[in-house]
């Protein structure tokens, strides 16, 4: 019954459409020979599979039994629907949601696709393997990061309570990764809620955006704020948000969107670096990184920038109103991490490096 | 860019003999110290197989290893097959609507044209599975294909 | 009255009513029904507006007759008690309905529960040290734990500083020696420090160079910038930075093990791997002395510089193979009456074979095996 279904109907035998990289990306391929002869011929020719690096290890491998014909079959089959689904893409009429969901649809089942996501690094991605331009890797992405690093990103900054104290809540639609480089020279994506030290933090972190919906890269602005509301206020015998860090207009692609000082200049600055210096006994500060979509014009198609010249003498760094700010200037909050600081004793040290001056001290007990 | 005797050697190993090399233990056995293990008799240990020999405690298959190609491999030929059935399940189910839609339509036009055979056509036959009258399928017909002259 | 009858009494108007007996002895030899315990004293301590202290009890309950509010603890007999010092808030949240809520508002005026989605209020506490003396004090205390691993810390910390110092005199060393001139080697020799490190850190070539580079620039520009020093100067000392990273980023580079060499560009080492693989080539056909393995050896001595290391490492296995396989030197299965005649020129080595359940007895050339040549 399996076979009547290829071998009559609308099967058009000649659609080799997985194998055709004239009008399709590279990245939805194998790039290494072997393994695509490996996963698409089996691997009789090599002595066993080619992912295993040790000889041993690929003689005693046994396959399945049948498993090469029986994927040749299938593969058959899903290529020809793929095919389909290609042939009606190529239609004029169809909006470019829609179209997305199409190619989505079409090269989700390829076995290359998903041999390329499943065994590559998503996170550092090789434009060659993993291409957030192919819209299936986008949501291969998004769903990737929907079963984990979402939830535990919500998770973090939920306990922590940074969603009510800073912004009122969170949609996350891009993943938010931030690494210190400039600092020690570690090479470490920092998880959301670690606690590092003054010595870490002394220098500005870097940013890694990676969107998985569709937006025009080549217009889209973006704004990153990092704000800690964890600033003793003594007037108030509270705590006062400050505006540690602030960078506009920055332009991203899917799989170039590393914000480093290679991405921006002086004039996307709104707000030089400021390292976390917290005060003894003046409890865990918690640095939140919000990162904003500017308000883009759907009619002409332009996102309205920043004027960094104008915003900056506004911005009250030490009583940083977020709220207002995100809502002066039209910002759509799309991704947030947060990290954490305590007072160790390089703390004056890195204020002595800035200028700034000498922290207070509190009472250990809270009266 | 390796030299051609390496080369040539590595093709050869394609037919290697694999005798030197122990085949994946496919044998479950117990784990025993080796030198005077705690003191079980021979008869005690006895009873214990017997009694592990007749429950079904971890008695499970081995957890399949697949390379990452057959990792691929079986998942394609999963969402294949999957899609495949899906595919047969849609025609039924349009089928069976499409049949369903029609004999609504001829019984509302029963109802309209002749409403005591409507009636007659509507009476409940609650229980009822298959008719009396019907044909038992067979491989090949009967050798009387129709009785012209049935009466109840 | 006789046992068991109940009486019956006419009332001043006539009617019969039943006289019932409650809480008294039924019959001879039963025990009383007067099974109670003293009052337990629940019930709340302090009503809506009043003002508490942290820690000061607000409810005692049975299970949660009201749950605990924004600042108010429960404890094991689900007594609620106060977290900040406040004015005391029965509501009612709805976002948990069918419960009521005891909570602590910080101020008189503010009523509970706060809006979801607006910043929790909060109450800082702790007051300033102003005396100076008292201030140092409390900066100098530690936690005990790291009072103890203080000493090693810092000790841990000596020790990376020194290496990283003593890497630095090396590379002030390497860099005479290669005749590279810069103008301030103390800037050039923490760049390529800082260069080492991320690169063993995993960073890419391109990256670990612009990282270590604007890690120079901004420790100069907040050194600049406390010591108040002009905007010409800065920017000279800024391109001069620019201008050393430049030209150690095309005069040095780094071997597979972080080892500082002379620099080589991309086809540089292309052509280097291909002559090393011709010489390989050329040794390993002939191989037959200890000599000709010392000289596979020596081979790879520099082979560092321009091989990535699982390059390295893949060639060396591939040229220095211990034993050579036994499909390329021919293997002699010794039958089971002969004698395993073991001269100069043959090893013998037992085996068992799991196809036929049996030892193999194998000889072997010794030119097979590289540590016997």
């Amino acid at each position: 019954m399996y076979r009547r279904l290829i071998h009559t109907g609308n099967m058009n035998r000649s659609s080799a459409v997985w194998s055709d990289f004239t009008t399709r990306s590279k990245s939805l391929g194998i790039s290494s020979v072997a393994i695509k002869e490996g996963v698409l011929h089996g691997d009789k020719v090599t002595g066993g599979p080619i992912s295993l690096k040790r000889k041993t290890n690929r003689m005693k491998y046994n396959s399945p039994a049948l498993i090469d014909e029986t994927f040749k079959t299938c593969y058959e089959f899903l290529q020809d629907r793929s095919g389909a689904t290609y042939k009606y893409a190529s239609k004029e009429t169809i909006k470019p949601a829609s179209m997305e969901k199409l190619l989505v649809k079409a090269e989700i089942t390829n076995p290359e696709v998903q041999y390329n996501f499943q065994f590559g690094d998503k996170l550092d991605n090789l434009p060659t393997m993993i291409d957030y331009n192919q819209p299936v890797y986008r949501h291969l992405g998004k769903k990737h990061w929907e079963s984990y690093k979402l939830m535990l990103l919500m998770q973090r900054l939920e306990s922590l309570k940074v969603i009510p104290d800073t912004l009122p809540t969170l949609k996350p639609r891009a993943a938010v990764d931030i690494k210190f480089p400039y600092s020690t020279g570690v090479n470490q994506w920092i998880e959301p809620g670690k606690f590092l030290s003054s010595g870490v933090t002394s220098l500005e972190p870097i940013f890694k955006i990676q969107e998985y919906e569709l937006v025009n890269p080549k217009e889209q602005l973006y704004t990153i704020l990092i704000v800690n509301p964890d600033e003793p206020d003594l007037m108030n015998n509270s705590f006062k948000t400050t505006l540690s860090y602030g960078l506009t207009n920055v332009k991203i692609d899917y799989n170039d969107n590393v914000v480093d000082s290679r991405k921006f200049f002086e004039r996307n600055i709104l707000a030089n670096y400021l390292p976390p210096v917290p005060e003894k006994n003046a409890g865990i500060q918690r640095f939140a990184v919000w990162v904003f979509r500017q308000s883009l014009n759907e009619e002409t198609g332009k996102c309205c920038a920043l004027d960094t010249e104008a915003a900056t003498p506004l911005i009250d760094r030490d009583n940083f109103d977020i709220r207002g700010f995100v809502q002066a200037n039209q910002l759509d909050p799309i991704g947030a991490h947060v990290w954490r600081s305590k007072w160790d004793s390089n703390v004056n040290n890195i204020r002595e490096q800035y200028n700034l001056p000498k922290g207070r001290v509190f009472s250990r007990v809270r009266v | 860019m390796l030299s051609a005797s390496v080369k040539s050697s590595q093709k050869k190993s394609v037919t290697m003999m694999t005798s030197w090399v122990q085949p994946l233990n496919q044998v479950r056995y117990k784990r025993t110290k080796t030198k005077g293990s705690s003191g079980i008799t021979p008869q005690t240990q006895r009873i214990i197989t017997q009694l592990s020999v007749m429950s079904a405690r971890k008695k499970q298959p081995k957890m399949l290893k697949l390379s990452k190609e057959d990792l691929i491999k079986h998942q394609t030929i999963q969402t294949a097959w999957n899609t495949y059935q899906d595919i047969l399940q849609n025609e039924r189910q349009t089928m069976l609507k499409l049949q369903y839609n029609k004999m609504d339509e001829a019984m509302t036009v029963l109802k309209q044209v002749a409403p005591k055979l409507y009636a007659d056509a509507n009476i409940n036959e609650s229980g009822k599975v298959f008719p009396m009258e019907m044909r038992i399928p067979t491989d090949y017909p009967p050798r009387k294909l129709w009785y012209y002259d049935y009466k109840k | 009255m006789l046992n068991g009858i109940i009486p019956f009494q006419l009332n001043k108007t006539g009617f019969l009513f039943t006289q019932i007996r409650t809480a008294t002895k039924k019959a001879a030899g039963s025990r009383t029904s007067m099974k109670d315990s003293a009052g337990r004293r629940l019930g709340p301590k302090k009503y809506n507006g009043q003002e508490v202290k942290t820690g000061q009890i607000i409810m005692r309950q049975r299970g949660t007759k009201f749950f605990p509010g924004e600042y108010v603890g429960v404890g094991k007999d689900h007594t609620l008690f106060a977290l900040e010092p406040g004015f005391v808030r029965y509501y009612l949240d709805p976002f948990h309905p069918k419960r009521k809520f005891i909570g602590i508002a910080l101020n008189k005026d503010a009523t509970l529960p706060t809006n979801h989605f607006d910043p929790t209020q909060r109450r800082f506490g702790h007051t300033l040290l102003d005396n100076a003396k008292a201030a140092q004090k409390e900066e100098g205390a530690l936690p005990r734990k790291e009072f103890l691993a203080s000493d090693s810390i810092k000790a841990e910390i000596e020790s990376r500083s020194e290496k990283r110092a003593a890497l630095k005199k090396s590379y002030e060393k390497l860099l005479k020696k290669l005749k590279i001139k810069v103008e301030d080697t103390n800037l050039a020799t923490d760049y390529l420090v800082r260069l080492r490190s991320s690169l063993r850190n995993g960073f890419l070539l391109g990256d670990a160079q612009f990282y270590s580079k604007r890690y120079i620039e901004m420790e100069y520009q907040l050194k600049a910038e406390k010591e108040g020093v002009n905007k010409d100067s800065r920017v000279a000392k800024l391109e001069e930075i620019c201008s050393t990273t430049a030209l150690l980023n095309s005069s040095i580079s780094f071997s597979n093990k972080f080892e500082l060499g002379s620099f080589m560009t991309e086809n540089d080492k292309i052509d280097a791997r291909e002559n090393l693989i011709k010489s390989l080539d050329e040794v390993h056909n002939n191989l037959s002395t200890k000599k000709d393995v010392k000289k596979l050896k020596d081979l790879f001595k520099d082979a560092s510089t321009f091989l990535t290391l699982s390059d390295e490492v893949h060639l060396r296995r591939v040229y220095l193979k211990p034993v050579l396989s036994e499909v390329v030197s021919k293997v002699e299965q010794v039958q089971a009456g002969e004698k395993a005649g073991a001269k100069g020129k043959s090893v013998v080595i037992k085996r068992f074979n799991y196809e036929t359940s049996k030892i193999d007895v194998i000889k072997r050339d010794k030119k097979a095996f590289l540590s016997k040549l």
